[in-house]
């Protein structure tokens, strides 16, 4: 099945365990959300799937489209169609948005062809009118000195412009003001499609009423503990996630 | 008078340290004026009187010396091509012309050129010789008042291997006049491996202002000596930009002086290694007169065994209040091999200044890496792109947009090679 299927996923870092047997399947076309408390383990996930190298896989399977992911090298699993955007982006000094954009469509392409300057251009500009973002940011270095919510825009710009199969988003709503909000939940849901699967990860329900989800987990402790619909998101506003974590005790 | 020179067979043996050599060539340049005979002279006793063994030196710390050495050379390189100018059409008032050419045409314009003096960070041996056996150069001359519109490209050709090349150059700037050039440095496609020692000695007026662009693409095999003295006057501008690529070893030492009020010198440097490439860099900001600011930035990239060595000093005399002068030196170390070494330097006499030194060294942050990685870049591209990203920043600020463009691109070409 065409899907991002994670099974009994284990992983460590530094010989501490963090996710401890985690299953989920998001397949294309759906839209998951994952909320859970602090430490749960959510960017973990989202870093190993990636091909973090801090990382250790100890156990179970994830698959691309029925395709192995896991020991890929991050370029490799990028190239196969994955795409995080990262609840901390890096700043690389230096290096323009514009340059780096393109060097990772070249990436895409056979060996020795290059994407044609003008056309990239133009989606590039495009994308970046829809987001908001200032066309001056093209020869900005990447999130050198940008705001939270810059650089969250940043992410989204760049999946735009890569299209990729599977798209995790992990916290892309925190540190965004109420428009941002909206413009970057009105990306997200442009690139909603049947084939496309979107994994969100959130603290907040309220991101949930702009890109409404299919389904609902709650990570808790390394697991999925408990699946729901988008009304689950409600329910966790407001009871927290004790509940759930004494349920899943019992 | 003949425009004869010696070419490399028509001695047997030639060698830069014996004195028959010298009178050999001194003898064929005899039609000369007595002033130049009696410089070359000199020039070559002051050679010939130093040390035989090298002893300690601290301007020479750090560096594997003997790859500066003269065993190898054989003859001098002809003047005639090694050398040339491509000069757009010029105001009046402003002229390139040839050392060779004006020694008949107008020898007196020649004499400062015996006047001033060379930038003295080390390489005594190459600026002695520079001055005893040069036959060409350039001198650059714009009267008061006089702005070129586009560049001046001055190219300098490394010679074949066994060969050396000492061009001896001039730049006289007069009050009010801005100038730009380009001065490239070209590889041997033949039979690389021979090695240029270029002695530049600049003036500048009051208010003048002086935008130099290098681009050195030798070969890798060559060996590169560039010593520069930059007298900056009153109110006066000179901004030297330094691109380096090629190269087996090279040598660079640079001395700007502040000598009047409202003088700025800007020099900034980029220098992208690889394989066993050494870069050897001397720099010296000297501050003689108040109110003056000078700004160096110097960065270099090293891939495989390169290494480089970044010495400098920042000089304020006593006299020299409310000077405003920065140094910076950043090293990115492309491979676990690659050596930097970085001896920043501050002698401040006066009181009522502001001046900061600083030197850094790094690697690539292996979460930038995995960040560029991430989207799907190669670790080689993503390599590339933060290397470049560090090293291009510098060039950048080039003004005249198709150098620019030029000197970025064969930044990118050498990454690919
Ligand atoms: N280098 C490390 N060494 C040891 N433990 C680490 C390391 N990096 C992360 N952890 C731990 O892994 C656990 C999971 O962290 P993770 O970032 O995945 O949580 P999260 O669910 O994304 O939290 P948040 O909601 O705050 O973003 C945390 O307890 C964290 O302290
Ligand atoms: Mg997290």
């Amino acid at each position: 099945m065409n899907s991002l299927k994670i099974e009994n996923l284990q992983a460590s870092i530094e010989d501490k365990a963090i996710l401890h047997g985690l299953s989920l399947e998001i397949p294309k076309g759906e839209v998951h959300a994952i909320m859970g408390p602090n430490g749960s383990g959510k960017s973990t996930l989202a870093k190993v799937l990636s091909g973090h190298p801090s990382y250790k896989v100890d156990g179970g399977s994830a698959t691309l489209d029925e395709e192995n992911i896991l020991g890929l090298e991050p370029d490799e699993i990028s190239r196969l169609g994955l795409f995080l955007a990262f609840q901390y982006p890096m700043e690389v000094p230096g290096v323009t948005i514009a340059n780096f954009i393109r060097a990772a469509r070249n990436a895409r392409l056979p060996e020795g062809e290059k994407v044609k300057a003008v056309d990239f251009y133009k989606e590039l500009y495009e994308h970046m009118d829809d987001l908001g973002m200032d066309r001056k940011f093209t020869a900005r270095s990447l999130n050198d000195g940008f705001s939270g919510g810059e650089k969250k825009r940043c992410e989204i710009l760049q999946m735009s412009m890569l299209s990729p199969k599977y798209c995790i988003l992990d916290e892309t709503d925190s540190g965004l003001d109420i428009d941002a909000l909206r413009v970057v939940s009105e990306g997200v849901n442009r690139m909603r499609n049947p084939d496309r699967g979107i994994l969100v990860i959130t603290h907040y329900q309220r991101l949930l009423e702009y890109i409404v989800p299919d389904y609902v987990h709650v990570m808790s402790e390394g697991k999925i503990v408990r699946t729901g619909g988008k009304e689950l998101a409600l329910e966790l506003e407001e009871r927290g996630y004790d509940w759930i974590k004494q349920e899943a005790v019992a | 008078m003949s425009l004869e020179t010696i070419s490399p067979a028509s001695m047997d043996t030639f060698s830069l340290s014996q004195p028959h050599t010298f009178n050999e060539f001194a003898e064929s340049r005899s039609w000369e004026p007595g002033w130049l005979a009696d410089y070359r002279h000199d020039c070559w006793e002051k050679f010939a009187s130093l040390p035989k063994r090298i002893l300690k030196d601290e301007r020479w710390r750090f560096s594997p010396r003997t790859r500066f050495g003269f065993d190898q050379i054989s003859g001098l390189s002809l003047p005639k091509e090694s050398l040339t100018l491509a000069v757009p059409s010029l105001s009046d008032g402003l002229s390139i012309d040839l050392f060779d050419q004006l020694l008949l045409e107008e020898p007196h314009a020649l004499t400062l050129l015996t006047k001033l003096m060379g930038p003295d960070l080390g390489a005594d041996d190459y600026s002695f010789l520079t001055g005893a056996f040069a036959q060409t150069g350039f001198l650059l001359r714009a009267n008061k008042g006089v702005a070129g519109v586009s560049p001046i490209i001055i190219e300098h050709q490394e010679p074949e291997a066994g060969q050396i090349a000492f061009h001896h150059n001039l730049i006289v700037l007069d009050a009010n006049t801005e100038v730009t050039i380009v001065e490239r440095f070209v590889g041997q496609a033949n039979n690389p491996g021979g090695c240029i020692s270029n002695l530049l000695k600049v003036q500048l007026g009051e208010g003048a202002r002086l935008n130099r662009i290098v681009i050195q693409e030798c070969s890798s095999k060559a060996t590169i000596v560039q010593m520069e003295n930059f007298n900056i006057g009153k109110n006066a501008y000179l901004n030297s930009t330094n691109l380096h690529l090629g190269g087996s070893q090279s040598r660079i030492e640079s001395k700007g002086i502040l000598k009047e009020p409202g003088a700025h010198f800007e020099y900034g440097s980029v220098f992208l290694g690889n394989e066993e490439q050494l870069f050897d860099q001397r720099t010296i900001q000297v501050h003689e007169a108040p109110h003056c600011t000078s700004n160096l930035l110097c960065k270099n990239a090293l891939r495989k065994e390169a290494k480089s060595i970044f010495s400098g000093l920042i000089k304020v005399d006593e006299e020299a209040q409310h000077t405003d002068a920065y140094q910076t030196n950043r090293n990115l170390l492309l491979s676990s091999e690659a050596e930097a070494d970085s001896l920043p330097g501050l002698e401040i006499l006066a009181n009522e200044v502001k001046c900061s030194h600083g030197a850094t060294t790094s690697r690539i942050d292996p979460q930038e890496l995995f960040y560029l990685h991430s989207r799907g870049i190669s670790k080689v591209e993503a390599e590339k792109l933060i290397a470049l990203g560090f090293l291009s920043e510098s060039l950048l600020n080039i003004d005249h947009q198709e150098t620019r463009d030029t000197a970025l691109n064969a930044l990118a070409d050498a990454f690919s090679s």
